[in-house]
């Protein structure tokens, strides 16, 4: 155990230290969500003007009416973008808040509706239109893409260039046991893809909470969701990071490495798309198709849905796609002899 | 400390034929002892010495090291030896001091961190000891590689032409070193194509070409054997005379 602590210890200072493995590991998860912030935040004026040019559609009763701004069009039916709801003094605004127009309404109204009136504004939308929604549509798919991403390098510079630079060499000419040496290798690995995916978790949390300040809108996400999200979500990217590891395992050098890793991770990266499609569903269509299934059951789970059958699926292919990669890859790693 | 006993070794070609690296070579070691291996490049040394580092294994013959059989107790033998080749590399991320604590305690030593700082005094790598590897120079860099070799202070140590790359002045540390390992009763088997780091260094010389032992013995006895008074010529003497 002594053995196999020392190997992990220089495995992780050696990676940390490596400037790709921090800049795919850890700074790329944790500010793609920030950026994508900002560059919506960027894209706001756009919206501004587009905004401009709608009227939403309210149900207003006819004791505010003369109060509506010339800005929102007043009308009858369901399909109005917000509803006002009178009783007393209490003017309550029912709008969804994943649903644009809506929000743009109750913010018109709420900025019109002024004393003698006490205003409040009321969300009713449904769950797969709140902001947590969007959160399950997107994060699964993008943490799998980055812990992918992120276990990469970590995979080559630990079975690759270990090779190129003679370092192999250096460590197997010692009395260190054989597992010990390929178990460090392969838990640094999986240390670094949680730590990837962890970041990631953090960029996007912060985002989540930053955007939810910027326009007024509930989360919809509550704790012992992501609590139980996160175990699926460790096992996503423990598997992925296998994947990464199996392909640059046979590899002779880095190059050779890069080309069949980045292959094995487009492939991995489609099937999480495919997972983030807004019709995708987690049923018999999708439910056998490894990583998507993955993808789809992390989105039910962020949803407060069960994952039923179709979750367990996902969870055994994970562990057989996990498992026979590792196995592979430490085969390979204990069979390797200097020339 | 060092018996090897008809080591083969084959190896595939680019073209899927056998050529063979290393043909019957038979040859011994002891405490207290440097013993040369001369050859061309390409003779099998490099082979040889990586069968009885345990790095490869023999298609067949037998070798012992430190009394341990290099097929049925590996790790021994790698306890027991202290390697050093030119491409053996250092972790450039890691500093001389974490080097030397790693490999240090992947060799079993219990005492890795208070052997490393020894080693740092002992090869004056101590104000480059918190420096990492990839940031030192080349002569600073196989400093601290025969340090890590040696760090768990082995009873055999087995230098694959250990002065490839090095400058003239780590070259005589090196030898300082080794002669100074004989003096402790270490075991060195030091293979080497340039003819006067043998002649300074060695007690014995084993010549090896195309993966076959052509002569064994003292400087002295080779001489007398060919005829020739300068080991390179003794050495040309030996390679031509055999038909490979």
């Amino acid at each position: 155990m002594r053995v196999l602590l020392a190997v992990l210890d220089a495995e992780l200072r050696q990676l940390l230290r490596d400037i790709n493995t921090m800049l795919f590991s850890v700074m790329t998860p944790l500010f793609l969500f920030p950026l994508m912030l900002f560059l919506f935040s960027q894209g706001q004026a756009l919206v501004d003007g587009w905004e401009e040019s709608l009227r939403p559609r309210v149900v207003v009763p006819d004791a505010l009416a003369a109060e509506l701004p010339d800005n929102v069009q007043r009308v009858s039916g369901p399909d109005a973008d917000a509803t006002v709801v009178l009783d007393g003094r209490t003017v309550t605004v029912r709008y969804r808040s994943g649903d644009p127009v809506s929000d743009l309404a109750r913010r018109r109204l709420v900025d019109a509706l002024d004393e003698p009136w006490d205003i409040e504004s009321h969300d009713v939308a449904p769950e797969k239109e709140a902001l947590a929604s969007v959160l399950a549509q997107m994060l699964p798919g993008l943490l799998v893409t980055l812990a992918v991403i992120a276990s990469m390098y970590p995979a080559m510079e630990a079975v690759v260039a270990d090779r190129e630079r003679g370092t192999l060499e250096t460590t197997l000419v010692t009395a260190a046991p054989r597992w010990a040496f390929v178990a460090g290798k392969l838990v640094s690995v999986g240390l670094i893809t949680l730590l990837a995916m962890t970041a990631t978790l953090v960029g996007a949390l912060v985002t989540l909470f930053h955007l939810a300040f910027l326009i007024d809108a509930p989360i919809g996400l509550p704790p012992a969701r992501l609590v139980a999200f996160l175990p699926l979500a460790a096992l996503t990217a423990l598997a992925g990071a296998s994947i990464s590891l199996v392909a640059a395992a046979p590899a002779r050098s880095f190059k050779q490495a890069q080309n069949t890793a980045s292959t094995a991770a487009a492939v991995v990266m489609l099937l999480a798309v495919l997972g983030m499609l807004p019709k995708a569903e987690l049923g018999p269509e999708l439910g056998f198709i490894p990583i998507t299934n993955a993808v789809l059951s992390m989105r039910q789970v962020l949803l407060g849905n069960s994952i039923g059958v179709w979750g367990a699926v996902a969870v055994v292919e994970l562990l057989v796609i996990g498992g026979l990669a590792t196995g592979w890859t430490a085969r390979t790693l204990s069979r390797e002899e200097l020339r | 400390m060092i018996v090897a006993e008809g080591l083969r070794k084959a190896f595939i070609n680019g073209e899927g034929q056998p050529v063979l690296a290393v043909d019957g070579v038979s040859l011994d070691a002891h405490a207290g002892e440097i013993v040369g291996l001369l050859g061309p490049n390409g003779a099998g040394k490099s082979t040889t010495m990586r069968m009885l580092s345990t790095l490869i294994a023999p298609d067949s013959g037998s070798a012992r090291v430190a009394g341990h059989d290099v097929r049925s107790a590996p790790a021994e033998v790698r306890r027991s030896i202290g390697y050093l080749s030119a491409s053996t590399g250092l972790f450039g991320r890691l500093t001389p001091r974490e080097v030397l604590v790693y490999v240090a305690t992947l060799q079993g030593c219990v005492d890795a961190e208070a052997r490393a700082e020894a080693s740092l005094d002992r090869f004056d790598i101590r104000k480059f000891g918190n420096v990492t590897c990839d940031r030192l120079s080349t002569g600073m860099k196989q400093k601290v590689s025969i340090a890590r070799a040696v760090v768990h202070d082995p009873p055999v140590l087995i230098f694959d032409e250990p002065t490839s790359g090095l400058d003239v002045l780590v070259a005589q540390e090196l030898f300082a070193f080794l002669e100074e390992a004989r003096k402790r009763g270490r075991c060195v088997l030091y293979s080497t194509h340039i003819m006067g780091e043998a002649e300074r260094l060695c007690d014995r010389v084993v010549v090896i070409h195309a993966g076959v032992v052509l002569a064994s013995g003292t400087v002295a006895e080779l001489r007398v054997r060919t005829g020739r008074e300068r080991l390179e010529e003794v050495f040309v003497q030996l390679v031509r005379g055999h038909a490979p």
